[in-house]
């Protein structure tokens, strides 16, 4: 769909040719004119440019300021993390989910983890299990919207909302650090419940940042989201009408950002978010065309920033209903999965991250598929830059918020 | 006329943005530095950090549990054994697959292997990353004593298994003998 329509611009900027003139000064002297030979200029966005988050290529055709068309090419950061899936065990693979999506790795833990579960029929995990899988993976989705916050104003012009952020994002990899020992990969949520219980005095920290980001958010709101020129970069830029977002299958910010009611979270309920919803603990934002058109980059922009705060209410409700008890489930130390295949799709901070599991009743899965948001999102950028001015593409594939590491996995 | 309007907000809109910004960050103008001076000051690390393992040597019983729970094999051991007593050879953890992903811990029956705190792996060659978590090869010295007490005590038992035997041997012998000699009344 994308080609057609690239090609279809191409053919309205067909560069024209015209023939050299020459004509006679009254003075005696010859002149020349050329008409300026205009022909559509390819420029590599990338293999390695700061802008396209990761080692990401878009080729793009401009016709001078204009950008006429755009592709995207991927694979520069693939590393067969599926094929890995259908040759280690089940746990084994574990610490590799957390490299496709490196800014959210607890959401994949909990995707895959799931995904898992749900081929164990009858198996529950433990309460308090559940809890910690939610908090955790909500205070993973407010670093990755912290980063996608931070590297937006980068990429607009804006350097210090990005070390603003920076200051929280850190403050939660030292609670994860706490809790499971890594700042980055964690591999905490595991098949069955958690890895480790959280140490004393953890959860307490935890309300303390919540009252702290609190604070906090006024702050990056102010700072970069209501801020005029960054308005005025992201307001009526890389606009996505309702329908083009569903054609593509957006999902996430990304979705949401366009005026489409749909979050996982609440629509497909997981773990404690169906009660966490009954009790109110959480709203959805979507966009509204606020300062632009519905669905332009400001307002995807915005819904992350949002989300944020709807996170800090889920973790705070977590907080209150959380009790103690078991934090796995019976789970034997070799692992052998019922046959069967299953398919849990879960709301990663970019959108729906779905695992396809299918296990011959074995010890290792016999297909292991990932349904990457970011590819997904990615696939949009195509359509969108045609027509905009060179500019603007850099804000337009920073508001898709893409991970290379998942579009290539 | 509204163009020019317009034009005017966004200059005012802008200059108020800004101040706004700078207003944040000015907030922050007079606080005290907190970058730390690495390798003089250090952040503190928390007891459950992933960092270079260590290994219990004398609890280790060479089960192979967490070489066959790593994803990549990067754990190798080989041992010797003598009766109960190890003899170690190496245990080495390749630290340019490892991923530090703790999944060795959780199998280990004698809960021997720990990850550590120490995190810098700096070496001149990359073959100095395969660690030896050894802290002494071959035999601990009590294990070696244990070991030498574990072959006296046995070669005490069959000592006395052997001369029991013999003994026993000799009773039936003599029993032989002493039916022989009770027929015969030579003696």
């Amino acid at each position: 769909m994308s080609n057609s329509t690239s090609d279809q611009a191409l053919k309205a900027h067909e560069p024209s040719y015209s023939t050299e003139e020459r004509r006679t000064l009254p003075s005696g002297e010859e002149e020349f004119f050329f008409d300026v030979k205009t022909s559509d200029l390819e420029v590599n966005m990338g293999p390695q440019h700061p802008a396209t988050h990761g080692v990401m290529r878009v080729l793009i055709r401009c016709d001078g300021e204009l950008v006429t068309g755009a592709q995207a090419h991927l694979g520069y950061l693939h590393r067969c993390a599926e094929k890995i899936g259908e040759n280690v065990e089940w746990l084994q693979y574990l610490p590799y989910t957390d490299r496709y999506d490196y800014l959210a790795a607890m959401n994949n833990n909990l995707g895959y983890s799931m995904a898992v579960e749900a081929l164990m029929p009858g198996f529950e995990v433990p309460r308090r299990a559940t809890m910690l899988r939610t908090i955790c993976v909500e205070l993973n989705r407010i670093a990755s919207h912290l980063v996608a916050y931070g590297t937006y104003g980068l990429d607009i012009g804006a350097i210090t909302p990005f070390l603003y952020a920076f200051r929280e994002r850190e403050w939660i990899q030292s609670l994860f650090e706490k809790i499971c020992g890594a700042r980055l990969t964690y591999s905490y949520i595991r098949i069955g419940g958690v890895f480790n219980d959280a140490p004393p005095g953890w959860l307490t920290e935890v309300g303390h940042f919540c009252d702290v980001f609190e604070e906090k958010w006024k702050e990056y709101r102010d700072l970069l989201a209501l801020n005029h020129i960054f308005i005025k970069r992201t307001a009526h830029v890389g606009v996505i009408p309702k329908d083009m977002a569903i054609d593509f299958g957006l999902t996430g910010p990304m979705l949401r950002g366009s005026g489409v009611d749909f979050d996982l979270r609440r629509d497909m309920p997981y773990m404690a978010y169906g009660e966490a919803h009954e009790a109110g603990a959480f709203d959805v934002p979507l966009g509204e065309g606020e300062k632009g058109e519905l669905g332009d980059c400001w307002d995807r922009f915005s819904v992350r920033v949002q989300e944020m705060m709807e996170s800090i209410k889920l973790v705070r409700w977590c907080l209150e209903v959380i009790e103690d008890g078991p934090i796995i489930g019976d789970v034997p130390k070799v692992l052998k999965v019922p046959p069967g295949e299953a398919y849990v799709g879960i709301e990663n901070p970019r959108g729906e991250l779905g695992h396809y599991v299918h296990s011959d009743g074995g010890k290792i899965a016999v297909r292991c598929r990932v349904r990457g948001p970011s590819f997904t999102n990615l696939s949009v950028i195509e359509e969108l830059m045609v027509g905009t001015l060179l500019a603007d593409s850099v804000a337009i594939i920073g508001s898709t918020d893409i991970v290379v590491g998942e579009t290539d996995r | 006329m509204v163009r020019v309007n317009r034009y005017f907000q966004d200059i005012w809109d802008t200059l108020k943005s800004t101040m706004i910004g700078m207003r944040i960050t000015g907030k922050y103008l007079l606080r005290k530095p907190i970058t730390v001076q690495y390798p003089d000051q250090r952040l503190p690390i928390p007891d459950r950090y992933r960092g270079i393992h260590y290994l219990e040597q004398e609890k280790c019983i060479d089960c192979l549990a967490c070489a066959r729970a790593c994803p990549i094999d990067c754990i190798e051991m080989d041992a010797i054994r003598h009766g109960k007593e190890l003899e170690w050879v190496s245990f080495t953890l390749d630290y340019q697959k490892c991923m530090f992903c703790e999944l060795c811990v959780y199998p280990c029956p004698k809960d021997c292997i720990h990850m550590g705190t120490e995190f810098a792996l700096v070496v001149e060659d990359r073959s100095e990353l395969n660690y030896d978590l050894l802290s002494f090869k071959g035999m601990a010295v009590d294990a070696r004593v244990r070991m030498r007490e574990a072959e006296e005590k046995k070669k005490i038992k069959e000592a006395a298994k052997a001369a029991k035997a013999a003994e026993k041997a000799a009773d039936e012998n003599d029993g032989e003998k002493g039916s022989g000699s009770d027929g015969g009344g030579e003696v």
